[in-house]
């Protein structure tokens, strides 16, 4: 699990958030509610102002982002000129991640076979996600941060419940922005609203 | 009207006008034997091969620190970096010498181990690579800045050190930036005249013993045989370095067509 108790202020934005990502775990709000500041600074991209950070009683607050094992996902994190295999087992080499290429490679969520061999940056949109999203998981990450990402994917719900269950499996908590309450199937664990900076868990 | 294009061409115009000059007389009413002798070919070659060699040094060794200065801000150490390009250039020759001293001790420790810039082909390399460094860090610097982060954060967030994703992530994707960088600071260091005119005004070693780099080469046939051989000299050097010029943009029009894959 991941606690953060955050402020946060940039450009005379004011972000406020109390949130614990346990396994499947959402947050929506509008745009410019600030999603993706407070993505920004769970990950380590942004420097925590006040507030702590952790996770499982380690203090995550002043750790480095290459050592904080929180992957944040988006459309464009992906890196072009490596192959679907390589993509993966590059985030599985440099996480130091015990699992095997093949065991990783099977989160490639419904990814094509033939695609493997592919260089990323010609995959869509949807498919570069799902190798995105397989790569974090390969690394053996705390938690992967995705930040909506789904919505350029065909087959939403379904892609959506093998995160989860991917998640689960490798014990990962998975925190998934989106824009709406009802944009996509009820299937969290827990539930967080964003508005104006401020984060507020729903029932 | 499109003022903007008649500007434009205006100002081209007024950059290509020394050139073409040069050009029309060279090969025109001035023309001059000398200028095509075997020791004007001989100057081009040893421009190109260590021009060249700088750039490619500064591919290897200065493309991490234009990286460095594009994520970590630094005034003191940008200041530091664009002083060769604010200094006299026969003052970066001369400091050359200096270094190479005997009477300093940088110069008793390289001749020590055998290193020599007075008239040497790698006192040549060494003054192009300060002139064209900067330059080059420059151009790099603004190509990583404009690249978006979110794949290095990706990156780093797997686990991958600094480096590694730079090596990794951030380098593989730089081609155009490089190419783009590398060709400025190639032009830069084949038209280099001040510091060479100083440190290396022809160069001892195989394969180009005797042979002086074409720009000191051309201002030394101004000196002794006039304006016709000079003028010449300096048309056929030209011409060497459009075609290069041309030739490397069009490899890197046609490999980059669109912008370059935005990390």
């Amino acid at each position: 699990m991941i606690e953060a108790s955050v402020e946060y202020t940039l450009n005379g934005f004011y972000l406020k958030a109390n949130i614990n990502v346990e396994g499947f775990t959402s947050l929506w709000g509008s745009n410019g509610a600030g999603k993706t500041t407070l993505l920004r600074i769970i990950a380590g991209v942004y420097k925590v102002q006040k507030g702590s950070i952790g996770a499982d009683g380690v203090d995550l607050t002043r750790v480095d982002i290459s050592k904080r094992r929180i992957v944040l996902v988006d459309a464009n994190t992906y890196i072009p000129h490596m192959n679907v295999k390589e993509h993966i087992d590059w985030g599985r080499r440099v996480g130091k991640s015990t699992r095997s290429l093949d065991e990783a490679v099977e989160g490639a969520f419904g990814l094509q076979r033939e695609l493997f061999d592919r260089k990323v940056g010609v995959l869509s949109v949807g498919n570069r996600a799902r190798v995105s999203i397989a790569t974090a998981f390969a690394s053996g990450p705390r938690a992967v941060l995705i930040d909506d990402i789904l919505s350029n994917i065909d087959k939403k719900e379904e892609v959506m419940s093998m995160i989860k269950v991917a998640g689960e499996k490798v014990g990962v908590d998975v925190l998934y922005t989106h824009q709406l309450k009802n944009d996509l199937p009820q299937i969290y664990d827990a539930d967080y609203k964003i508005e104006q900076g401020i984060c507020i868990k729903q029932q | 009207m499109n003022l903007l294009k008649y500007i434009s061409a205006f100002l081209v115009l007024l950059l290509i006008l020394p050139v073409a000059i040069i050009l029309v007389e060279g090969f025109g009413p001035l023309s001059n034997s000398l200028g095509y002798g075997g020791a004007v070919w001989a100057g081009i070659e040893l421009s190109l091969f260590s021009s060249s060699v700088a750039a490619l040094l500064e591919i290897i060794f200065f493309t991490p620190l234009a990286y460095y200065l594009a994520r970590n801000r630094s005034a003191l150490v940008e200041t530091l970096v664009d002083i060769p390009v604010s200094i006299p250039h026969p003052i970066v020759g001369i400091a050359l010498l200096l270094l190479d001293s005997r009477y300093t001790v940088t110069g008793r420790f390289l001749n020590s181990i055998g290193v020599n810039f007075f008239n040497t082909i790698p006192g040549l390399v060494s003054a192009l690579v300060i002139i064209s460094a900067p330059i080059y860090v420059k151009s790099m610097q603004s190509f990583f800045e404009s690249m978006p982060r979110g794949k290095e954060y990706f990156a780093m967030g797997l686990g991958a050190s600094n480096f590694r994703t730079f090596l990794s992530v951030v380098l593989p994707n730089s081609g155009k930036g490089i190419m783009t960088a590398s060709l400025t600071a190639l032009s830069r260091a084949m038209s280099e005249f001040g510091s060479i005119a100083i440190v290396a005004y022809f160069v001892l070693q195989a394969p180009f013993a005797g042979v002086t780099p074409a720009s000191v080469l051309v201002y030394q046939y101004y000196e002794s045989f006039g304006l016709n051989a000079a003028v010449t000299a300096s048309a056929v050097m030209i011409s060497v370095s459009v075609v290069i010029m041309v030739g490397l943009r069009a490899f890197a029009y046609f490999r980059w067509p669109k912008r370059a894959e935005v990390l």
